[in-house]
């Protein structure tokens, strides 16, 4: 699965033009590489998110989390313009999420007690699946990971969704891998990449 | 299953895709997920498989064309088919009437339809993507973990094809009859099948049948193996998705719990394509409350999309189970996370060089990538006579109205007259061959890069054909910049879609010295 070819080059813009906005940021004294890299690789980030549009929840939460610092809400808002910063920058959920996850994980607890206390009732069969319980737990385990992972994971609710804005997330990012491998190849050996054909 | 029961749930799909003449793939919007966008891929191959089946009236009538007696009504788009699709077609349908004509001689009272599982090897012949299962597993099991027994039944029998004259009689008037029963336009029920019938056994007597039929026949055995080889059969259930958002609602869930309870009774399988509610199929034993059919159809959701997962992460599957699923997706996440770290920490290692080059390297990435020509922007530091893209120009305005500073130079940007078009194939050939020297994608690893997906083909020349196409391509993409960017248009910016080579075509040695490492 390949992402469009509009994706790519509208990608590929918004990269450049952050780079270039972060190159001039560097160009003044005492940036250090450890900052230009964070900047490249939040307009990277701001480039993905922008060329991939305010639909999928992760875009949105990518490009809310990056504005959030204030750093770089100068540099998102320089590369995306206002329109579309403004676009983007809502926060794909209501800024009451996490009081909503607070209250989700009060509702689990309880929810688990509850469920302890029914389950004594009738012992026997609960012992029985107990290997499935275990794998329940894993799931349940690696699935909080992927929400970790997964930009606006956190906000969602169901796992469907999560995998889906996962397979949504994993092939964007692998276009994202592939664009800077290219730039880094086409910036260090230019001539190797001359003399291939 | 009975076969009734399958001609029922065929007729209930048929006519809706009947009437589709054009099998053109949608186009995947900007905003798709790739969820939705799979789904549609999907579901455009089902459509493209049940095609076939106008196609095979269309076959089985020019075969049988002096016997038929019933008009067909559809109007064939054959043009309009890709050349290898169309031998597929071609294949499936012929093969279809062969495997019809088994299942008439096996005397089957389901009278044309089994020819549906000779399609799996015909759909997408050129692109050797996942092929789906055969349509008659997907038309016929609509849930996920119902072996269909019918199917490999009713393969078998389509598989037998019969070698002697007499049998072959009964496959021509067998195409016939299918031939009659598609033409009365998916209208199949036991009715129809005992019309054709009957009219079979009316022309049964008065027609022999041909050599050429029987030669055709053979052929098509022929093909039919060599084709039959090839289908990797993936999850043919996994057309079966369960959509929509309010699948939770009461009603629906009632309508569905009482209609798996009916098909519980009658051991049905599930008919219907409808979107609007979904139809959970409980087997023996399963419960059949709101709840447990709600659990059910979140957790084929689930596996649906893990399945796309699947075929998406590397190495995800020779995993089984959910968990190590999931490990080896968090696994794949992580890593290409990591590697943007490691990626943009070297670019900002080069970044000093950056400043420089970077003038070069768009003209250089932009190219590659659109494999369009144009003219980059002088300020850019490159002589005018170096090909670029035409939409660079409205990408430094856009810098330029970025970056305060520089107003002065946007402004010389944008009342510099852009060189006007005159495309003409040979200069644009020469530009790409040009440019595929400076293209930064190494020939020798295209997999491991693959980003720019003209990158590989820039290396040869292109035929003018490849390079209208791009030039729409790129007209696309000037709408697309200008409907996001439009704050940021300066107004003297040309709408530069039409904008192409006009000036010399730059010789690639004038790339060196721009683009040496620092």
């Amino acid at each position: 699965m390949q992402p469009t070819a509009s994706f790519k080059l509208a990608f590929l813009r918004h990269m450049l033009a952050g780079i270039r906005l972060a190159g001039g940021v560097s160009s003044a004294p005492g940036m250090s590489v450890l900052e230009r890299k964070w900047a490249i690789k939040s307009a990277a980030d701001i480039a993905m998110a922008f060329a991939r549009g305010s639909r999928t929840g992760w875009s949105r939460a990518l490009v809310a989390d990056l504005s959030g610092q204030e750093r770089n809400r100068a540099l998102a808002r320089s590369i995306l313009g206002r329109e579309q910063f403004e676009r983007l920058s809502r926060p794909a959920h209501p800024p009451e999420c996490s009081l909503l996850s607070g209250s989700k994980k009060i509702l689990r607890r309880s929810s688990c007690r509850v469920r302890s206390r029914i389950r004594k009732r009738p012992p026997a069969p609960r012992r029985a699946t107990s290997a499935s319980l275990l794998a329940k737990r894993m799931v349940r385990k690696r699935t909080q990971v992927l929400r970790r992972l997964v930009p606006g994971g956190k906000a969602l609710e169901d796992d469907a969704s999560l995998l889906e804005e996962t397979l949504d997330y994993v092939v964007f990012l692998r276009a994202q891998v592939d664009l800077m491998q290219h730039l880094t190849n086409a910036l260090l050996e230019p001539s190797k990449c001359r003399y291939q054909y | 299953m009975p076969p009734e029961m399958l001609l029922q749930s065929l007729h209930q799909q048929l006519p809706g895709e009947i009437n589709h003449s054009i099998p053109v793939m949608p186009p995947a919007a900007a905003d798709m997920t790739v969820l939705e966008r799979q789904i549609a891929r999907l579901q455009w191959r089902q459509q493209q498989q049940l095609q076939p089946q106008s196609q095979l009236a269309f076959f089985a009538d020019a075969i049988a064309a002096d016997t038929l007696l019933v008009p067909t009504p559809y109007s064939l788009p054959q043009h309009i088919f890709p050349p290898s699709t169309m031998i597929g077609l071609q294949a499936a349908s012929l093969c279809g009437g062969q495997g019809m004509s088994g299942h008439d001689l096996s005397g089957g009272s389901a009278s044309a339809w089994p020819d549906l599982t000779h399609y799996p090897f015909l759909c997408n012949p050129g692109t050797g993507e996942g092929v789906l299962g055969g349509g008659g597993g997907a038309a016929i099991s609509r849930t996920f973990s119902c072996p269909p027994p019918h199917m490999s039944n009713v393969e078998s029998r389509g598989r037998l094809s019969p070698p002697a004259s007499d049998q072959l009689q009964h496959a021509a008037t067998g195409k016939q009859g299918g031939a009659a029963a598609a033409a009365t336009g998916g209208k199949l029920s036991t009715d129809g099948s005992r019309q054709s019938s009957k009219k079979r056994k009316s022309t049964e007597g008065s027609h022999e049948v041909e050599e050429d039929d029987d030669k055709m026949n053979k052929m098509i055995k022929v093909e039919n193996t060599d084709t039959l080889v090839e289908p990797k059969v993936e999850s043919p259930a996994s057309t079966v998705i369960t959509t929509t958002a309010n699948c939770c609602k009461e009603s629906n869930n009632r309508d569905s719990s009482s209609s798996a309870s009916r098909e519980k009774k009658k051991a049905a399988p599930e008919p219907s394509l409808k979107t609007d509610y979904i139809h959970v199929r409980a087997r023996r034993g399963q419960a059949t409350d709101s709840h447990s059919l709600a659990e059910r159809v979140r957790r084929e959701k689930i596996s649906e999309r893990m399945k796309l997962l699947q075929g998406l992460v590397p190495g995800c599957n020779k995993v089984t189970g959910k968990a190590g699923m999931l490990d080896e997706i968090i696994n794949y996440v992580q890593s290409l996370q990591r590697q943007v770290e490691f990626l943009s920490m070297k670019l900002a290692a080069v970044t000093p060089a950056l400043d420089f080059n970077l003038d070069a390297l768009i003209t250089k990435e932009m190219s590659t990538l659109a494999g369009g020509c144009g003219i980059p922007p002088p300020q850019m530091g490159l002589p005018p006579e170096l090909l670029g893209l035409s939409f660079l120009h409205q990408f430094n305005s856009l810098q330029q109205q970025a970056m305060t500073a520089a107003a002065a130079a946007a402004a010389e940007c944008c009342s510099l007259p852009v060189p006007m078009v005159s495309s003409c194939c040979n200069s644009a050939q020469e530009a790409l061959r040009g440019f595929a020297g400076a293209a930064p994608v190494s020939a020798a690893d295209p997999d491991s890069c693959s980003f720019p997906d003209s990158c590989n083909t820039l290396v040869h020349p292109r035929p003018p054909q490849q390079l209208t196409t791009c030039a729409s391509w790129e007209g696309e993409l000037q709408s697309f910049y200008a409907s996001t960017m439009e704050g940021f248009e300066p107004a003297g910016s040309t709408p530069a879609a039409a904008v192409a080579v006009d000036a010399p075509v730059a010789p690639s040695s004038t790339f060196q010295p721009l683009i040496s490492p620092r």
